[in-house]
């Protein structure tokens, strides 16, 4: 192809063809507009106050490494008067972070700004590494998860930081969206899509003086227009220094399938990213209230492997949406479910599949004639012990979208965390782990 | 059939049918079927959808209401004709009249010219002409999806105007350099259903039918909802893919999807038992691997999905039907905000929140998309 110029400085020998608008500019033009756009997305949502202090979660590889630079560049140039610093956390994965961990170290001191590193043996007082060798492999990606949930609040909180943005781009917006349709979960797409989390993450903290302070931590992803691509270039032109590994441990099926509809789709018609993140956001405005609201910091942050398509979780969730739907067609699904207590929600995962078990097993003979069913009428069929949050819809326009001056979310009676239930899922989970080995429970600061 | 006792089956045969002691032939929504029941099955679930189309609903003095049947000549659609018929036959034995009458519309130059093989003129016709046989109790209807242009006012002049091409210009030679002129194989599959469904509704409602029937099964809505989130159109949803609930369309046209709880694979099995046989109507299908091939040209976001749910409708079915009911809870208009209105888009009809001074904003965004002005 005759080389061609920049499009827009029409100068330099365009070397970048834009997947969003098909432009085709020059090196020096990109990374300008690239921030340019960031700062957009950044100035229409305000989403930072005149010298606010800002963590910036930092996991060493392309994302955040681009997001931390962008923002060092954006904060003199725009003259926000920002406070960044870097936060990053310590799975305690051999092998894993301690070479991210050392990109991390090399980009603050490149950009010359503050880094802490918070490990989960701080936070929870275990590494991964102890979780696995507790557990095993399997299902310690719910311990990773859940974990890294809630560890860049806390994280953040032991700083006394209020904000912590993170390296979310286009692309992981979108896969989560899709994702969360075919999961069949509305609250967590609508989180996903919104540029500032409408939920803020309270954590405990103890400062150096001992007291303990709550402190609300606000989340936000301000490159959530960008393309993944346009992250890579960008890194590649500023001859960024990042690490590229993703977590070694289980992959996520829904994910996984997702991604593969995301590359697929950005083969056909790269604008589709964009058109999946714009339509997330619609969606998430036609959220009825009370399936708006996620009580906890459950949006999938980060990424926990490279998933193959495993389909252990797909297939679990076929296995249950069949269940329901034979509970569904015989009335007597409904009585012979568990009775609700605050006990009984804590073991949902067993004790609810054994006894939607039972209900098919029984059901095993009535034919699917759709006499008398209605399952649209029925309970939805995620997570059916969730408590709903009244409150306004996590979704209004992505543009505006601020934080509700007032929530009434209820605190894990443990850590403080916010969640829907007594007790958080991370101190449920450190209880499990604790029984068996002796230990305290969180121990913040 | 006598001397093969049904209490006696062959060990390796195939189970019992869960509602007879007749050997199944399918395993649908985990329960072996024999083919009666099978049927059964999909007439139930499908007549299901039209409650409010009941006799009881209506008094033997109303004239009969109207639906209308888009048929496509593919699976689906045929099936659905072939349902409505035996039903209504077996309302009008029961109680001496049925309630509703049934128009079959089938729209020329949409399903055809994929792969740029045109069906030929007299092949369409004739599958027509021999619908229409078997079932003389409906009226059929022939279309032009070009004539759309004509009929619907706002689209010619928003559609994009070729100075070269006025109103004089034959209709399917607009259209053609309509769709020549679009970015994408993606944009022409969305703009050539866009105008099939703004052709299908005002028929329906300048012939004065209270519904718009289309075959879509649970599979092909799922496949639907995630390619109109692709393609930036996911504030719609709820209007492309619920069914319209009966209240609110006084006057207008209710748009049904009566095969929405049946999946595509069901409604093949159900297809293959229908006697005499539905095969010489149908259109022939593509093959899905065709489609799904991502790198030509020709790949559309339509065909990736309908790969991607041919795998998942064989793994994991309630997980397709489980992404239709979760569209099924979303509202169909937001709240909006001070500045905000809704207006319907004059390309595609549908309502959409008008955001403040942009261009061309009697558009919405997925079809300023589609038609590729996008800066
Ligand atoms: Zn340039
Ligand atoms: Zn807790
Ligand atoms: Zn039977
Ligand atoms: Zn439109």
């Amino acid at each position: 192809m005759a080389p061609r110029e920049c499009e827009i400085c029409q100068n330099n020998r365009a070397q970048i063809l834009r997947p969003k608008n098909h432009a085709r500019i020059c090196a020096p033009c990109f990374t300008a507009l690239f921030e340019q756009e960031v700062a957009e997305t950044i100035e229409s949502s305000n989403l930072f106050q005149p010298g606010e202090r800002v963590a910036i979660g930092a996991s060493g590889g392309k994302d955040s490494t681009v997001l931390a630079s962008v923002l060092k560049t954006l904060n003199e140039r725009q003259k926000w008067g920002l406070d960044l610093v870097l936060l990053s956390i310590d799975e305690g994965i051999t092998g894993y972070r301690d070479h991210s961990l050392e990109a991390v170290k090399r980009n603050a001191a490149d950009l010359d700004l503050p880094l802490k590193i918070v490990s989960y043996q701080e936070l929870y007082g275990w590494s991964m590494d102890q979780v696995v060798a507790q557990i095993g492999k399997k299902g310690n990606c719910t311990y990773c998860g859940v974990f890294r949930r809630q560890a860049l609040d806390r994280g953040a909180a032991m700083l006394g930081v209020g904000h912590v943005v993170t390296g979310h781009n286009a692309d992981d917006v979108a896969e989560t969206v899709l994702m969360n349709l075919l999961r069949g979960d509305l609250p967590r797409l609508s989180r996903a899509t919104s540029i500032v989390t409408s939920t803020p993450s309270a954590a405990k903290a103890k400062s150096a003086d001992g007291k303990v302070t709550m402190t609300n931590v606000k989340r936000s992803k301000p490159m959530i227009y960008a393309y993944e691509k346009e992250i890579v270039m960008y890194a590649h032109h500023k001859k960024l220094d990042y690490f590229s590994t993703e977590c070694i441990y289980s992959p996520e099926a829904f994910r996984g399938s997702a991604r593969t509809l995301i590359k697929n789709l950005e083969r056909i018609r790269p604008e589709s990213i964009l058109d999946v993140v714009k339509s997330g956001m619609d969606m998430a405005r036609l959220v009825p209230q009370e399936q708006g609201a996620v009580p906890e910091e459950v949006e999938m942050t980060g990424r926990c492997g490279d998933a193959k398509e495993s389909g252990g979780e797909m297939a679990a969730m076929e296995r249950k949406l069949q269940q329901d739907e034979v509970a569904a067609t015989n009335g007597i699904g409904v009585e012979i479910q568990l009775p609700r207590s605050s006990k009984n929600d804590r073991e949902l995962g067993s004790a609810h599949a054994h006894s939607r078990e039972t209900v098919a097993l029984k059901a095993a003979n009535d034919h699917p004639d759709g006499q008398n069913h209605d399952r649209d009428q029925l309970a939805p069929v995620t997570l059916p012990t969730r408590t709903k949050m009244k409150q306004k819809p996590a979704g209004r326009g992505a543009e505006k979208r601020t934080l509700p001056p007032k929530q009434k979310l209820g605190q894990c009676e443990k850590c403080g965390y916010l969640s829907s239930q007594a007790v958080c899922k991370a101190c449920m989970l450190l209880e499990g782990l604790n029984k068996a080995r002796p230990h305290t429970g969180i121990e913040v600061g | 059939m006598a001397h093969d006792p049904p209490n006696n089956p062959p060990i390796s045969g195939p189970p019992q049918c869960a509602r007879c002691p007749l050997p199944s032939l399918a395993v649908l929504r985990l329960h072996p079927l024999c083919p009666t029941h099978i049927t059964q099955y999909i007439h139930t679930k499908t007549i299901k959808r039209l409650e409010t189309f009941r006799t009881r609903y209506s008094s033997p003095n109303d004239p009969p209401r109207r639906l209308l049947l888009a048929l496509s000549f593919g699976v689906s659609s045929t099936s659905l004709l072939q349902i409505l018929d035996l039903h209504l036959a077996g309302q009008r034995e029961r109680v001496g009249r049925a309630g509703v009458e049934v128009r079959v519309l089938w729209v020329r130059g949409f399903n055809e010219g994929e792969e740029g093989k045109e069906e030929g003129e007299g092949q369409g016709e004739g599958r027509m002409q021999r619908l229409r046989e078997r079932h003389p109790a409906h009226e059929f209807a022939t279309l032009e999806l070009a004539s759309v242009l004509n009929l619907v006012p706002g689209l010619a002049t928003s559609l994009l105007p070729n100075p070269d091409l006025d109103a004089s210009t034959p209709t399917s030679h607009r259209l053609d350099a309509l769709l020549t002129s679009l970015p994408s194989a993606s944009s022409r599959a969305d703009l050539k259903r866009t105008l099939l469904h703004r052709l299908l509704l005002h028929h329906a409602s300048s012939t004065h039918c209270s519904a718009l029937l289309y075959g879509s099964t649970t599979t092909l809505l799922a496949e639907r909802t995630l390619a109109e989130v692709a393609s930036g159109k996911g504030f719609a949803l709820p209007q492309l893919i619920t069914d319209t609930p009966a209240t609110t369309s006084e006057g207008g046209v209710q748009i049904l999807h009566p095969l929405r709880d049946v999946l595509r694979k069901e409604i093949q099995i159900y297809a293959s038992l229908v006697s005499p046989t539905l095969t010489s109507f149908l259109i022939p299908e593509q093959p899905v691997g065709a489609k799904a091939v991502v790198n030509s040209r020709d790949a559309t976001i339509e065909g990736l999905m309908r790969g991607y749910f041919e795998g998942v409708e064989e793994g994991f079915p309630a997980v397709v039907s489980n992404v239709v009911r979760t569209v099924g809870k979303l509202q169909v208009q937001p709240k909006l905000e001070r500045e905000e209105k809704v207006a319907d888009c004059e390309v595609c009809g549908l309502d959409f929140v008008q955001e403040g001074e942009v261009e061309r904003s009697r558009v919405c965004g997925g079809c300023v998309r589609m038609l590729g002005h996008a800066s």
